[in-house]
């Protein structure tokens, strides 16, 4: 198990140097010079050339990039050019935030989305299970920032029971949560209710009505572990997508956090802040989606003993060739 | 109809029907057999005859939708067990009669310990507690010839034919007094398939319980039957004891199925194939359901559907040859 | 060829079966023809302003009301309906293209070539498409082409997955096998052997990926990194309309609703597709 969970964080590491090197590309490349953005336009030629100088800007592609992962290893993501803050500190303080949403719509995802799936695929083909996944296919085919207005629309202007802009209370997140979430809930229930449909199908089911288990047991033991295995997997995908949903509904609710900074920092031409905050969430994301993999491995013995197994047949081919 | 000393079971009149979108499905028609405590009754016939649906309907457990017992009785100890409630039912299967699959590849649930599989049987039925389970588990894994120390090991960690043989101890393991084996070695690898069907055969002698064994090969039969049942397109066409129809041979049917064995003996340079088809079950023909490949048709055939007919002593045929 | 062609009547058969399909695919054909014949259909152009009857009521003359120009929302939505078809089409078949090519690649040759190309996605994978979409966008400024490619190349990493799932389990089939033992090259059995078997899964993740490509699209534009005004494009709409909740609903609702609609048909018709391709999988 200890094999497994070294080897899967050892791959992990190129993608995330990945990560640094194509976030780092896309805005090196990026027009617009950020010496000319500090010093401003009345600054001389000289000086904007001698800033250029201080900051690293005239070192060549590669020795910047080193310069870069170097601070990052460090935890330096740079100066933010316009405040003249540690970028790290400005996304720090936001992070939280964005975070929070993510894992609030999560839960919340999972919350209604499992049992609902269940629901739907155990009486597949009523009424419940129509209106399910009518909902789900609705919820896949919303733009989540325009279900947050239609909400903002009815829960604060119409009914006015809840506040449309800024995140100060439990009351705060519903609206987001539900908007970052409708994507997530519609992909978790179809996931689950046809990966418990796929498992009640299958011999072992059949096998435990023939032992005489009851229907709720044969669900509950047999079939929900079964189904839930490969949700896992999705549910480790639908974080990122929170992530990338509460950056997008953060600027409908006036929240102040990484993602609304980003998408002001873009329109300012920040660019450290937008390579650190790209980065950030990248790496949150990567290690989320490691964790869920080791989880899945947990839960899965056929993953499990996979490596152990490994181990034990490449000991045994050891001791025959002798060596 | 004969009743030499009450049946264990007795099957009457059974017919079971599939309600599907292409039409539909006459999987079983109006089959009737007998079988006595601690015989073995062979069930003969090519793939999509209705032996599986039949088996699944005397544990009660043809999936509904979209299967339905039209008619019929099924009357194990003179109850008819499809008339019992739902609690009922549970405590019949698994106790009263168990099942063989036929691929031991998917019978068994992946995530838990072959060990619990067993284990699980015998809590539901002879209420024991769950370290008296756990030893009776490890003596079937015994009994079974797996050794008693793997018994916390996943089915994935089994070979194909140990995998079966865990199934064996499942079904085994209350001590059933009737055992359906669906064509319980034909997933398995010719040179195993003599060990796991000897296996099986010498246990029902042990604990003298009563078998259906379904299969396809005609030499299985002879070594481990008493009686055989030679099924087609859902109907019994011939069944008595083994001697009756291996020696005196009625139905065109089964003549064309012993014709189309290889033999050593020097007679036979060529095999006898039966020439066309199944029908498809949507669509039987009118009459007798064999009469399109039938080598004996008469005109009558196209139109009369052939009933029941005793010839001797518990040797029925189906064939308007013999009415 | 024949066969082909028998396979494709077969899918169709199927397909037609499927009510909920067959209401996408003729809501897409109509969304499809609005698109072509805005100019007739759209009673207003899209960027005719007119103060004197900015911010009205749905009515007769403006089905959907007017925006704060005064253009009329109905003829913008009508027009969007090109641009959100056009962004969603064109970036998808490009980002379709390079993904599959990169998963046949992937999955045919494995080895250090897989690692590498498998690696690449993982990368892509790990930033949230808006992210990934909104940091493209960054880099190339705002616009309709940019953000396509933004969109593009957020879609690559699924298609990759796809046809490298698809060509593994086609690689070793008996048909590619017999081409190589008559000598055929790599580039032939990929083009001729191996993306004619795994076309059907493409053609699937390609019917949902649209969706999703719409929707990535109109959220840059929402955030104003993607489409600028006066291009009448949905989340560029809405992105405008926001300040005018309180008051003017209407100015809010049709652009997402034109939106929904698009990708809630173009979801059906996926998910009809898959079940009419391989019937195995019908849940």
């Amino acid at each position: 198990m200890l094999k497994f969970i070294i080897k899967r964080i050892l791959l992990a590491i190129p993608v995330l140097l990945g990560v640094t090197l194509l976030v780092f590309t896309m805005l090196y490349f990026t027009e617009g010079d950020p010496a000319r953005l500090i010093l401003g336009d009345t600054a001389t030629e000289e000086e904007v050339e001698a800033l250029r100088e201080e900051l690293g800007l005239n070192d060549s592609f590669g020795r910047q990039y080193i310069n870069y992962l170097g601070g990052i290893m460090k935890g330096d993501l740079g100066t933010d050019y316009i405040t003249g803050r540690p970028v790290r500190d400005e996304i720090m303080e936001r992070l939280g935030t964005t975070l929070k949403l993510a894992a609030a719509s999560i839960i919340f995802s999972v919350a209604i989305a499992i049992p609902a799936g269940i629901i739907s695929a155990i009486r597949q083909y009523s009424l419940i299970d129509i209106i399910t996944m009518v909902l789900a296919l609705l919820g896949n085919s919303l733009p989540n920032f325009w279900l947050a207005l239609m909400l903002i629309l009815f829960f604060s202007v119409y009914l006015g029971i809840l506040p449309a802009s800024g995140l100060y209370g439990i009351e705060y997140y519903i609206m987001p949560v539900i908007g970052i979430s409708a994507g997530a809930i519609a992909t978790i229930t179809r996931m689950t209710r046809s990966s418990m449909l796929e498992v009640i199908r299958q011999d072992y089911i059949r096998m435990a009505r023939i032992k005489g288990q009851t229907e709720f047991a044969i669900i509950v033991k047999h079939a929900l572990k079964n189904a839930l295995i490969p949700v896992i997997t999705v549910i480790g995908i639908q974080f990122t997508v929170a992530v990338g949903g509460a950056v997008v509904n953060e600027q409908v609710f006036a929240i102040p956090g990484l993602g609304k900074f980003l998408v002001d920092a873009i329109k300012a031409r920040n660019y450290r802040v937008v390579q650190g905050g790209v980065l950030v969430l990248a790496i949150i994301c990567s290690l989320v989606n490691l964790f869920v993999d080791l989880l899945y491995a947990f839960i899965d013995p056929r993953i499990k003993n996979q490596y152990q197994e490994s181990a034990k047949s490449r000991k045994i081919r050891r001791v025959r060739d002798g060596g | 109809m004969n009743d030499k000393n009450n049946p264990l079971l007795s099957v009457r009149n059974l017919t079971i029907h599939y309600i599907t979108d292409d039409g539909l499905v006459k999987a079983v028609n109006d089959i009737s057999f007998d079988l006595e405590k601690g015989k073995t009754l062979g069930l003969v016939g090519e793939t999509g005859a209705g032996k599986t649906t039949a088996a699944f309907g005397i544990m009660n457990l043809v999936p509904d939708p979209p299967g339905k017992i039209i008619s019929g009785e099924i009357l194990i100890n003179g109850k008819d067990i499809l008339k019992l409630k739902k609690n009922e039912s549970k405590k019949y299967r698994g106790k009263v009669a168990s099942m063989i699959l036929q691929d031991p590849m998917t019978a068994l649930n992946p995530i838990i310990t072959v060990g619990e599989q067993i284990a699980e049987v015998c809590r539901l039925h002879d209420k024991l507690s769950k370290a008296d389970a756990y030893i009776k588990a490890a003596q079937m894994l015994e009994l079974v010839g797996i050794p008693s120390d793997r018994i916390d090991e996943y089915p994935h960690q089994f070979s194909g034919g140990m995998k079966q043989r865990v199934v064996i101890a499942i079904a085994l393991a209350c001590n059933p007094q009737l055992l359906i084996a669906d064509e319980p070695t034909t997933a398995l690898d010719v040179t195993i398939q003599a060990q796991v069907l000897s296996l099986i055969g010498d246990l029902i002698k042990k604990y003298e319980t009563s078998m259906i064994l379904i299969t396809h090969d005609l030499g299985v039969v002879t070594e481990i039957c008493d009686k055989v049942a030679i099924m087609y397109a859902g109907q019994i066409v011939e069944t008595g004891d083994l001697e009756a129809v291996y020696e005196h041979t009625k139905h065109p049917y089964t003549k064309g199925l012993f014709g189309s064995l290889p033999s050593l003996s020097a007679k036979a340079h060529r095999l006898n194939p039966i020439y066309g088809s199944m029908p498809d079950p949507t669509n039987l023909p009118n009459g007798c359901a064999f009469h399109p490949r039938c080598p004996n048709k008469m005109p009558a055939c196209e139109n009369r559907a052939p009933t029941n007919t005793e010839l001797e002593s518990g040797h029925f045929v189906r064939c308007l040859l013999y009415e | 060829m024949a066969k082909k062609k028998g396979q494709v009547r077969q899918i169709w058969r199927r397909l037609k079966k499927n009510r909920l399909s067959m209401f996408g695919l003729i809501t897409l054909i109509i969304i499809v023809l609005a698109a072509i014949f805005a100019d007739f259909i759209a009673p207003y152009p899209y960027d005719l302003q007119n103060y004197s009857v900015a911010k009205q009521f749905p009515s007769l003359e403006h089905p959907f009301g007017t925006d704060n120009y005064g253009r009329d929302i109905f003829s913008r939505v009508i027009y969007g309906t090109r641009v959100s078809l056009q962004i969603g089409f064109i970036s998808l078949t490009a980002g379709a293209l390079i993904g599959t090519i990169f998963g046949t690649v992937s999955g045919y040759f494995g080895g250090r070539t897989d690692t590498v190309i498998m690696r690449f996605t993982d990368i892509l994978m790990s930033i949230p498409k808006v992210v990934l979409a909104i940091a493209i966008a960054s880099t190339l400024g705002p616009g309709l082409v940019n953000a396509m490619i933004a969109v593009a190349i957020s879609s690559i990493p699924n298609f990759a997955r796809v046809a490298r799932a698809s060509t593994l389990t086609v690689r070793d089939q008996e048909y590619i096998e017999a081409a190589r033992a008559i000598g055929a090259g790599n580039f032939r059995i990929i083009f001729r052997h191996i993306l004619p078997n795994i076309l059907a899964p493409i053609i699937v993740q390609a019917t949902l990926g649209v969706g999703i490509s719409i929707i990535l699209a109109a959220s840059l534009s929402f955030l104003g990194l993607g489409v600028e005004p006066p291009t009448p494009e949905w989340g560029a709409m809405l992105s405008a309309a926001r300040t005018f909740i309180r008051d003017e609903w209407y100015m809010v609702l049709f652009p997402g609703l034109a939106i929904m609609l698009t990708v809630l048909a173009l979801n059906l018709l996926g998910d009809g597709l898959r079940d009419a391709l391989d019937p195995k999988l019908k849940t």
